[in-house]
């Protein structure tokens, strides 16, 4: 039994996402109806997991792939905490992408791939060991590129075209990453709290060093690490639901996620803050905390702004994961989550604007929180959130990373996160400004007919949910149930006493 | 149990007519407005020491009164509920403006009773969010007196943040002290981040003005009553604060002098009355803490509803010969420059009894005085957007100038030495010293048609220099996408090569064999 959870949990996805390849492009509703029963499938295993591992219980799969290197599927917290952010957001997302391609060609392909990728993402979480993370990490690269290209525009492929080139050139880095331990350190396995590198010589610690470096930087391409970020904003003409899967779901947490493993499980915590390793890692995503921040601010592109900003954010986690320390890891990993909720959120808001009235620019926003003002009232929450304002769930996060700063002794850094809130403000409050405090420049472009709504049920239902778990994850984080309660059992795990 | 009942009661009314207005596309029966801050009064009668614990909100959420709050709950209310009826008496507000009024409401009583950081905080961030809306209404200059003040007061929030941490952290050393000096103090004006405060009470409506210059600017004060702890330097910095304190009294009133429109007159006599507070807190970072939560208590009631009437009484057009709303304004100017028994005297007599330099208090009293015949004689000519609304002014102006020797029985046990200085009447001598001043200048002014200089409001802000703006990112841009397709014209044929998956794939299946090799 304990074996088939973590299958059953790829598996949920990966399936419908096959079968969806062969369907004809007319056989809507079986793919809808395969697309919806597979995500709320994987959202009930997920649950069924939480609550089996909250109750102490181990899955864990293991199938002979190349000497020392088993295909090893293993749920830890850690792992949870990833699997069921995409779990909820790939049901969410799917239900808004059904709603955003209505009418539009290549749906089976835009629908197999979307699963493909969650699948590949999942695998991502669940890996035991690097070599099993790898295979993911590059069927992860392959799966999405077909989706940013899915427009088929020179824009969509040359953004495709960039992306590729990043993600396979810091696919290979990785892996010369995962060759060099294996020469330093053997075959080696994921261990919560460091350990799995303990049996290494003393003097080997610059190899060491130097497959820290090619793992982070390896992963660090899709974390969009600054300078290895510009595949991130050139991605932004991809639609609008692969956005969100590529900012909040999937692409840029798997980087992020396995710069967490590297730290936390491979080397640990405290080896990695021996070495020094951390230490840069820390002053480069401080940097790239600043550099998307000042970025963002340049756009009149809303999705560009939205992606520089999410370079931005995504460095919180690396800087969490970075920092040494309990509650630095805290704020760093509950980041994941609350940064997937608000940045999915925001790009939701982006595609209706789009999709309903055809805006895409900063520029244009004037007066249109009368228009949608469900969608524009879930994207201020979310870019509140982004701003840490409390008491939404951005502010958890930057309550932690400050008072992990401090604790690590990294003042430095609290200025950092503390600057980086002015800028996402001086970024995000003009927009709300234009949408809520000026008047309409003339009629809207409708693109599609009037109807009741604001617009379609299925482009409105997703941000609402997502904006809805912003406040909660925020205003609730003191329950037991919240994300911050489940990162602290993590925390608790790579911190021992 | 009861507490849990009054506290949830203040905070989810003002919230639930917030999500109300939000909700409902119809117009807000705004004959409500003025009884939704009441439930607050009672929740300040509540003993001292209720605390309501609620762990599972934001990071553990502690409400609750301290020795503070009450004097603050009932200020909140009284100021925000004569305001609503003085709203409710006028044009209909829009949604917006109603949204924000109710949502600031929620985060002005609720920072009142957040007893830990991190709830003050969150009410806090409400209220400085919500009340943008009420001070930027649609015209241009309001909108640029919303923008200085969201900016300041943005920067003060991540000082704030930036305190408690250091707080939480164990680090309640010199900076944690500043960065909660400075940031709480952007709200009550300290200098020299009082800049925001003139000019956004000059150009929002009324209502706001008295709700922000009575209630909201006093939330800065009680975050220093409630968070500045042992721990910190303070004897160290008493000095300092005492002459930031002073210098920001004088100042203020001075600079209130140069001022054309009386109601930015009122807002620098707020950065005046304010710096009055700031210098308490000196002198009892020196000495005794212990007296200074009821002083600043009375000190803060007093000018909320002084300050708060007067705004309203400006903001009301006379009836008949205005005689009562001139004779009120007047006994409030009065009150406000410290005239011998009234409440204004009360509170300099006590600062002076924790040993604020009594020269300065009667130095401030007189330029305060000056400061009250200039407003007396620009508030005499007709107010643009004047309304007939002389309850909710009569209301609050008669509480603000009996309220103070209501409540001294409650908030002082030694209050006979008080009284009999407040009372004596040497007190007068500053009021005629200034009405000597104002006499020779108006003089001087009929014959040699000298004008008081006049300054721009907000004034050294005027000396920034203006930042140019970012370049422009034009990528994305109609001329870009231009430019792209004549670049990829050239990439076309590398794409289509990369475009199909078989040779993606094939990439693949070689690093695995690369993969394979290296682990034999």
């Amino acid at each position: 039994m304990s074996g088939n959870l973590p299958l059953a949990i790829l598996l949920s996805s990966l399936l419908p996402g096959l079968a969806i390849f062969f369907l004809s492009e007319e056989r809507h509703q079986l793919r809808v109806a395969l697309n919806i029963s597979g995500a709320l499938l994987k959202v009930g295993l997920v649950a069924a997991a939480l609550f089996g591992v909250w109750q102490g219980q181990h899955y864990e799969m293991s199938l002979p792939l190349v000497p020392g290197y088993p295909f090893l599927l293993r749920l830890d917290p850690l792992a949870l905490l990833f699997v069921s952010l995409s779990a909820v957001l790939w049901l969410l997302t799917t239900i808004y992408a059904i709603g955003y391609l209505e009418e539009s060609p290549h749906r089976s392909r835009f629908f197999g791939f979307f699963s493909l990728c969650v699948s590949a993402t999942v695998g991502i979480a669940m890996a035991g060991n690097l070599v099993t993370l790898f295979i993911f990490y590059e069927l992860l690269t392959l799966a999405t590129y077909p989706l940013i290209v899915h427009r088929e525009t020179p824009q969509a492929i040359r953004a495709g075209r960039i992306y590729l080139a990043h993600a396979l050139g810091g696919g290979m880095v990785l892996l010369a990453g995962i060759a060099w331990l294996h020469t330093v350190a053997g075959p080696t396995e994921f261990a919560a709290a460091g350990g799995a590198l303990d049996h290494v010589d003393a003097e080997r610690r610059t190899d060491l060093l130097i497959a820290f470096a090619l793992l982070v930087a390896g992963f660090g391409v899709k974390a969009a690490l600054v300078p290895l970020h510009s595949w991130l904003p050139v991605a932004m003409v991809a639609p609008a639901p692969v956005s969100a899967l590529l900012h909040a779901v999937a692409v840029v947490k798997a980087g992020v996620f396995g710069i967490a493993r590297t730290v936390y499980d491979v080397f640990g915590p405290a080896l990695a803050h021996d070495l020094g390793g951390t230490e840069i890692l820390a002053g480069v995503a401080g940097a790239t905390i600043l550099w998307g921040s000042i970025q963002a601010l340049r756009q009149d592109d809303l999705k560009r702004r939205l992606a520089y900003s999410t370079v931005s954010q995504l460095s919180y986690i690396v800087l969490g994961v970075s920092l040494f320390g309990p509650v630095a890891t805290v704020g760093g990993l509950v980041h994941l989550v609350h940064q997937g909720v608000m940045k999915v959120t925001l790009f939701f808001g982006a595609g209706n604007l789009a999709e309903t009235l055809g805006l895409h620019r900063v520029s244009e926003l004037d007066g249109v929180g009368r228009r949608m003002p469900w969608t524009m009232g879930a994207f201020t929450l979310a870019a509140l959130g982004m701003m840490s304002v409390p008491p939404l769930a951005g502010f958890v996060s930057e309550w932690h990373l400050g008072l992990g700063a401090l604790e690590a002794g990294a003042p430095w850094a609290l200025a950092v996160l503390l600057v980086s809130s002015l800028l996402n403000a001086a970024y995000f409050l003009p927009v709300l400004h234009r949408v809520w405090f000026r008047a309409p420049a003339g009629p809207w472009q409708e693109q599609m007919p009037r109807m009741r709504l604001e617009t379609r049920l299925s482009l409105l239902v997703p941000p609402l949910a997502t904006a809805a778990l912003v406040v909660l994850f925020g205003l609730a984080a003191g329950s037991s149930l919240s994300p911050l309660a489940w990162v602290g059992l993590i925390s608790a795990q790579e911190y021992p006493g | 149990m009861s507490a849990t009942l009054w506290i949830g009661v203040a905070l989810l009314l003002p919230l639930a007519a917030a999500l109300v207005v939000l909700g409902r596309p119809r117009p807000a029966p705004v004959g409500l407005v003025p009884l939704v801050p009441l439930p607050a009064l009672g929740a300040a009668l509540l003993p001292p020491g209720s605390t309501v614990e609620l762990p599972f909100l934001l990071l553990g959420t502690q409400l609750g009164l301290d020795a503070a709050a009450p004097l603050f709950l009932l200020l909140t209310a009284l100021v925000w509920s004569a305001a609503g009826l003085f709203l409710a008496a006028g044009k209909r507000p829009n949604r917006r403006y109603l949204f924000c009024w109710f949502a600031a409401l929620t985060g002005n009583l609720g920072l009142v009773v957040a007893l830990d950081p991190i709830t003050f905080y969150a009410f806090f961030a409400l209220l400085t969010f919500a009340a943008y809306g009420l001070i930027a209404v649609g015209t241009e200059e309001s909108r640029r007196a919303g923008r200085l003040y969201l900016v300041l007061a943005l920067i003060g929030e991540a000082a704030i943040l930036a305190g408690f941490l250091l707080l939480a952290a164990g680090a309640a050393g010199g900076m944690a002290l500043a960065a909660l000096y400075f940031g709480l103090g952007v709200k009550h004006g300290v200098l020299p981040v009082h800049v925001w405060l003139p000019v956004a009470h000059g150009t929002a409506p009324t209502a706001s003005s008295a709700v922000l210059s009575g209630a909201i600017v006093k939330a800065g004060l009680l975050g220093w009553l409630r968070f500045f702890e042992t721990g910190m330097p303070l004897p160290d910095v008493a000095g300092a604060v005492t002459a930031a304190g002073l210098a920001a009294a004088v100042l203020g009133a001075v600079l209130g002098l140069t001022q054309r429109k009386p109601k930015m007159l009122l807002g620098y006599s707020t950065v005046s009355q304010m710096g009055l507070a700031t210098a308490a807190f000196g002198s009892a970072f020196a000495g005794s803490w212990a007296l200074l939560p009821p002083l600043v208590g009375l000190l803060a009631f007093h000018h909320a509803l002084v300050k708060g009437a007067l705004f309203l009484g400006l903001g009301t057009a006379p009836t008949g010969a205005g005689y009562v709303r001139m004779g009120l304004l007047g006994l409030l100017a009065l009150s406000l420059a410290a005239f011998p028994g009234s409440g204004g005297a009360l509170v300099k007599a006590w600062l002076g009894e924790v040993g604020v330099d009594g020269r300065w208090l009667t130095f401030s009293s007189m330029v305060t005085a000056l400061l009250m015949v200039r407003f007396i004689q620009l508030a005499r000519e007709p107010q643009p957007h004047a309304q007939p609304a002389g309850g909710a002014f009569g209301l609050l102006a008669v509480t603000g100038l009996a309220g103070p020797w209501l409540l001294l029985w409650q908030v002082n046990s030694g209050s006979a030495v008080l009284v009999g200085k407040a009372v004596a009447p040497a007190g007068v001598l500053p009021l005629l010293a200034a009405g000597v001043v104002a006499a020779i200048a108006w003089g001087a002014a009929q014959r040699s048609r000298l004008t008081l200089p006049l300054l721009p409001p907000g004034d050294i802000v005027n000396l920034l220099p203006r930042l140019p703006p970012l370049p422009r990112d034009e990528r994305g841009t109609v001329v870009e996408q231009h430019r792209l397709r004549v670049r990829t014209r050239r990439l076309a044929a590398w794409e289509r090569r990369l475009r199909s998956l078989p040779v993606t794939g094939l990439l693949l299946f070689g690093l695995l064999l690369i993969l394979a090799a290296t682990l034999r």
